[in-house]
């Protein structure tokens, strides 16, 4: 018996009252939440100087709206501390001007997730990680911050599965997907200043991720080598459901730093990626993938009713990529081995990241 | 959104939909509104298959269009 | 043992609103225009004008119109379904996947 006084005692019966009745209320996610009450409200709320009833996101098509104080109610359940709102109030924000969210991806068959990507010194000040594990558990910040979205989705949005969530399989990012990047094992600017913030602002970059893909190039210090691993796995043809895709690219440290010791930049990264992402026709029409429909410009077989020539039918090889821009890289996960990942995103097929600031409260 | 515009409707779904169809119509706010459904799934169906659902559904359709 | 507080409902369901009624429904079929909602789906207009057809030949519908929904993940928008309602009697929609 070490120091069993030193554990605190608590009210049993009450404690597991209150977290069952969550559950019966069916205001969960399939595990515990923290209990939240007004006072640990107010506790949410004193991190930001935004009003509570202010909207952050309407979904107008179900009749509903997320506002500041919701999702303090659903971040505090979710095992936020107080700190970690205004990151949470960052991820609405760039979820937000991302715009797939209002147009129903969450209910959407495909199954997708929000993911979450944090730069800046936010990152160091509530422990995010951003090294080993990265996509793992065991991290307050990323694991509730994540979690803080999804549960906002099931209660204030109502996306329950089998109700308004009508997806196929989901991905286990339903839970929660929060990553930092490792801008201290980076050899290249942090993606927030690739995109101009200054590297002491803190943002939030919302994804909206399909399945994260798992890269083995331990083999290899060759660059090409490499890109030709991540680019074989980005245009593989069961992620075309449209007639590009887009992706976000993991890098481990040790990756990174192979291509920066061979003079590429992220950009060179892109564009050979963006160059090499692609599929012979034949093997496109072997998938029943080398048109796409006249209506949602979806991949299907060139002998169904519905086929038109997709942007390039009188190319042999076919990009999965419509442009460089389709194709994000950040640097994540521990400086040990020769790993890395593809998020595999819906949209932005071009364009820039969503991109949010964390608000900081000056009298702090 | 059509029954509010004052124009009687129906709707045509899979069976692997109803549950979220009926979802979507009690959050706009018309728990009652009325769907049809054929069996799934339809996006891979040709010509005769199409021809052959349809006519199962025919009557469906008119007694909802028709009577509240 | 410190004040008791209440759990806060996390759903914010009791701002929501309602309008149960239904529009008023047609007395019959014939010579009425119709309206077809396609959601852009593979197969969806196929389904539905196989339908009108049926509808034509069988309950002599009149004038048929084929509308099409600017994106299938959402509800057809507000103003596009007032230019419906006012071109056509009745409107068939659907179809997923």
């Amino acid at each position: 018996m070490t120091a069993a006084a030193e554990l605190p005692l608590v009210d049993i019966d009450e404690l597991r009252r209150v977290i069952e009745d969550y559950f019966e209320r069916g205001w969960t996610d399939g595990l515990p939440v923290m209990p939240v009450t007004e006072s640990i409200l107010a506790e949410f709320l004193s991190q930001t100087a935004r009003d509570p009833d202010e909207v952050l996101l309407a979904m107008p098509h179900l009749n509903r709206a997320c506002t500041v104080r919701l999702a303090a109610i659903n971040a505090a359940m979710a095992g936020c501390r107080p700190e970690y709102f205004p990151v949470v109030l960052a991820a609405w924000t760039a979820l937000k001007a991302e715009n797939y969210v209002t147009r129903g991806i969450w209910q959407s068959t495909t199954g997708t997730a929000p993911m979450l990507l944090v730069n800046g010194p936010v990152r160091e000040q509530i422990g995010l990680n951003s090294k080993g594990n990265v996509f793992g558990s065991g991290f307050r910040a990323n694991a509730t911050i994540g979690r803080a979205i999804r549960l906002t989705a099931l209660n204030a949005f109502g996306l329950r599965p089998g109700e308004l969530d009508q997806a196929t399989q989901g991905n286990p990012a339903k839970y929660t997907a929060c990553i930092a990047e490792n801008e201290e094992d980076s050899p290249w600017p942090a993606f927030h200043v690739e995109h101009g913030f200054r590297a002491e602002d803190s943002t939030v970059t919302a994804l909206t991720m399909r399945s994260v893909a798992h890269i083995e190039a331990r083999h290899t210090t060759v660059p090409e080598q490499l890109a030709i691993d991540l680019a074989g796995t980005i245009s593989r043809t069961g992620a075309l459901i449209h007639e590009t895709i887009s992706a976000c690219i993991a890098l481990g440290p040790e990756h990174a730093h192979l291509l920066a010791r061979a003079g590429w930049s992220k950009d060179d990264l892109r564009r050979f990626v963006f160059e090499h992402a692609v599929n012979m026709r034949e093997a496109l029409a072997a998938a029943g993938k080398d048109a796409v429909s006249g209506k949602t410009r979806w991949r299907l077989s060139s002998g169904h009713a519905e086929a038109v020539p997709d942007s390039t039918p009188d190319a042999d090889v076919v990009r999965a990529l419509g442009c460089e821009e389709a194709v994000q890289i950040v640097v994540a996960g521990a400086h040990n081995a020769g790993v890395s990942a593809v998020i595999e995103t819906f949209g932005p097929r071009g364009g820039p990241p969503a991109i949010a600031a964390v608000e900081r409260l000056s009298a702090r | 959104m059509l029954e509010r515009a004052g124009v009687p409707a129906v709707s045509i779904c899979t069976d692997a939909f109803v549950i979220p169809a009926k979802a979507m119509a009690d959050v706009l706010g018309h728990p009652e509104f009325q769907f049809v459904t054929i069996p799934h799934p339809i996006a891979s169906l040709g010509e005769a298959e199409i021809e052959t659902r349809v006519r199962e559904i025919v009557d469906d359709v008119v007694r909802i269009l028709t009577h509240a | 043992m410190s004040h008791r507080e209440a759990i806060l409902d996390p759903t914010g369901q009791s701002e929501r609103g309602r309008d149960p009624t239904l529009a008023a429904r047609v007395p019959g079929l014939s010579g009425i225009r119709l309206g077809l909602l396609d959601n852009t789906k593979a197969n969806a207009a196929r389904v539905l004008e196989t339908l009108a057809d049926q509808l034509r030949a069988q309950h002599h519908v009149g004038e048929v119109s084929t509308y099409t929904k600017s994106y299938f993940g959402t509800p057809v928008e507000e103003d596009r379904a007032q230019e419906i309602a006012q071109s056509c009697d009745a409107v068939i929609a659907g179809v997923g996947d």
